[in-house]
């Protein structure tokens, strides 16, 4: 996925590496394997009061740059449970050539195992191309869940809607069986203020959860969040707010919802 | 312009279609499409980003037969990216009926029609069948998708059926836009970005009152 | 009536019979249903589908009223589209077919409703066996006059709310001679007095109390049905 082109011109672009492997070990999970490379780094993992092994992915470089590429991979062994999140928004910023920042995300998760990736937003500075595809493999019994948030730019600074290109792939695969897929592709136009696409908002997310528990109170907010069940029976999630905190207690009420009735599993209780 | 084609587009065809709103009810109900201009840019909208970049290249690709996409792959890419459960049914649905409608319609003509569920890669595979071309075919199912829409929303809103047409016409040159990119996308290009009709469509069940199934 | 195409080994051996119930808003459709369903359910198999315009009323109210177990009751949203629904495009209402027979195999007779309609619907061939048409007193005794498919030629003609005429100021008389008129086989290539047998029945009812449900009744079992019972009779009796 490094974009050869952009190499070949002699950009200044920087490829971040994060592999991560983690096991159960003596009733804990433990981060047994990893390789970092800047400006992908992660900062001491610790344990949540629920036994989750909670990390943080840092990226002190302060962003993307048309023509980086992130590869991130995260393996979580049987009854280990992992969340990882992101200390900060991810800053998507243009290249001078235009070439699109790449990011692939490659999640395996074995049977019994849980792994949580819970990104903050994505914020796609003017002009610039993020693709990114997320692809999770799951043993049966395995658990997953993830979030991913979109802002129509930096919308403090009154920049809306100016970047060239978000596209992002995710896919989460049982063994042969895809359980879901999703493509956010937007290039902005003057349609994306449609009534049905964004109208005025500019928080979007959407999200899959998968695990053994049936969902009895499918998270739902009027307008702004809904969930269901896909055709292969994973579980699936949208949301759109006006402001980024509205959509992040959303999201994070629905979250905590789907994992208590998924995963039977009590709060995240997360220090920053 | 394909005969057949015409016939197999036209609203009177026995799909069921005309009993689907695929969301546009919600917002009706909910008072965010209440107007011809927000009809307008709800139909623009779909084309732009949701229905157009999803369904529309769906046929196209399936219009080429084995050439560039497999019907079976279609469909199973339409199962997982319709995520909402109402547009998803509709679609399977609806591709039903209108295969039945046209086997037994065309029954020599589509002997060799290979299997499809969904709606757009049915309307694909038939057409192509039938000998028209996939300009003509992927131009007719964008208009029969936009004149079903158009249709739908006389009966949702209070709206005239010469201004429900105006919206209609007004959304021509997105239509277009909608028809050339079907043309060129490929397999991967599937997909969209129309979180707010997601969430309408996901509420349509639980209206109180509805003259739509999704 | 019933179909009898050739029966390839796909086709069910038991076919269910499958009965349009028409009519305008408020003439006792689903009045009618609840009575039958009541009267019949102990000697068929039963299922009904409805066709509400805007709601799943009429399907709560059958279920309500404990005619059928709620999932042999199935609704129909049908888009605004009533008349659409049940002639030109019946796909919806097949598929409810489809599934009410996928799921209750012995089932002998569907009703299907349409949903409140005007003088003009009618079902398509393709989608019942035998449809009829439910008018009341109310709306004047001038309607069955008034003609269209439904008086025309519906299977069955329903004239319910006889109760009412006399505080409408409909004679009864008249819309018998009217509706006879009208469903003359005949009617169209001129013959002046046709006989009794060339009329396509109609029944005055008063569902509220009962009073004609058992020529309704007949006219299902033994011009459907073909059952060894005395036939419906026939308008004013």
């Amino acid at each position: 996925m490094i974009p050869a082109a952009a190499a070949s011109l002699g950009q200044q672009t920087r490829t971040g590496a994060l592999h991560l492997t983690f096991e159960r070990r003596a009733a804990q999970t433990v981060l047994v394997g990893e390789f970092q490379k800047a400006p992908l780094m992660i900062v001491r993992p610790f344990a949540l009061p629920c036994g989750t092994l909670s990390v943080f992915v840092v990226n002190p470089t302060g962003g993307l740059l048309g023509g980086d590429h992130n590869d991130i991979q995260i393996s979580v062994g049987p009854g280990a449970r992992v969340l990882v999140l992101t200390q900060s928004a991810t800053r998507v910023q243009p290249s001078a050539s235009g070439t699109a920042a790449t990011q692939t995300v490659q999640l395996a998760v074995a049977a019994g195992g849980r792994l949580e990736y819970y990104p903050e937003r994505v914020l796609p500075f003017a002009g610039s191309r993020l693709v990114q595809s997320l692809r999770a493999s799951l043993e049966p019994g395995a658990e997953l869940g993830l979030t991913e948030t979109l802002a129509s730019g930096r919308v403090l600074s009154g920049e809306r809607l100016k970047f060239a290109e978000y596209r992002s792939r995710t896919e989460v695969w049982c063994g042969p069986q895809r359980l879901y897929l999703d493509q956010w592709r937007l290039s902005p136009s003057p349609q994306t203020r449609a009534p049905g696409i964004w109208g005025e908002l500019d928080y979007a997310a959407s999200g899959v959860f998968v695990g053994p528990g049936t969902i009895q109170d499918w998270p739902a907010e009027l307008g702004r969040l809904a969930s269901g069940l896909t055709a292969s029976g994973a579980v699936w999630l949208r949301a759109a707010a006006a402001r980024g905190p509205l959509l992040d207690a959303d999201l994070g009420a629905a979250r905590q919802a789907l994992r208590q009735q998924l995963f039977g599993a009590s709060p995240l209780q997360i220090r920053r | 312009m394909n005969l057949r084609l015409l016939q197999l587009a036209d609203s009177a065809f026995p799909s069921g279609a005309y009993a689907f709103s695929d969301g546009l009810e919600t917002l009706t109900v909910r008072g965010e499409v209440r107007t011809a201009a927000e009809l307008k840019a709800f139909l623009c909208g779909q084309l732009a980003h949701g229905w157009g970049q999803q369904d529309a290249p769906a046929c196209a690709l399936a219009w080429t037969g084995m050439l560039r996409a497999a019907p079976d792959e279609l469909d199973a890419l339409l199962d997982d990216l319709k995520l909402v459960r109402g547009p998803r049914e509709a679609s399977l649905r609806v591709g039903a009926n209108l295969r039945r409608a046209a086997l037994s319609l065309w029954p020599e003509e589509l002997s060799t029609l290979p299997p499809t569920r969904h709606h757009a890669p049915t309307f694909g595979a038939v057409a192509a069948a039938l000998g028209a071309s996939q300009a003509d075919t992927v131009t007719a199912y964008v208009s029969s998708w936009l004149l079903g829409r158009v249709a739908a929303a006389t009966k949702l809103m209070k709206l005239g059926g010469l201004d429900a047409q105006r919206a209609a016409r007004q959304a021509g040159d997105a239509a277009q836009d909608c028809i050339q990119h079907a043309l060129r996308a490929t397999v991967s290009d599937l997909g969209g970005f129309s979180p707010l009709l997601d969430i309408a469509a996901a509420e349509q069940p639980g209206l109180d009152s509805r003259l739509f199934q999704t | 009536m019933r179909q009898t195409g050739a029966m390839s080994p796909e086709t069910p051996s038991h076919l269910p019979l499958k009965i349009g119930v028409g009519g305008p808003v408020g003439s006792g459709k689903t009045a009618l249903l609840e009575v039958l369903c009541r009267e019949l359910r102990g000697r068929y198999d039963l299922a009904v589908i409805t066709n509400d315009i805007y709601t799943f009323e009429d399907q709560r109210i059958l279920t309500a009223a404990a005619a059928l177990s709620p999932e042999r009751i199935r609704g129909v949203q049908t888009g605004g589209c009533p008349h659409t629904a049940i002639r030109e495009d019946t796909s919806l209402n097949q598929e409810a077919v489809e599934a009410l027979q996928s799921e209750f195999p012995g089932l002998d007779l569907i009703f299907i409703e349409s949903g409140g309609d005007n003088l003009a619907s009618s079902f398509s061939p393709e989608l019942v066996d035998a449809w009829l048409f439910v008018l009341d007193v109310s709306g004047g005794e001038k309607v069955p006059r008034k003609g269209g498919p439904g008086v025309r030629y519906s299977d069955l003609l329903i004239i319910n709310k006889i109760d009412l005429a006399p505080n409408v100021g409909a004679d009864l008389r008249v819309m018998d001679a009217d509706a006879r008129a009208q469903r003359s086989v005949l009617h169209q290539s001129g013959r002046s007095e046709p006989g009794p047998e060339q009329i396509r029945p109609f029944i005055f009812t008063d569902l509220k109390r009962g009073l004609g449900v058992r020529d309704v009744i007949a006219w299902i079992e033994h011009d459907l049905l073909f059952k060894p019972v005395a036939p419906p009779r026939i308008g004013l009796v």
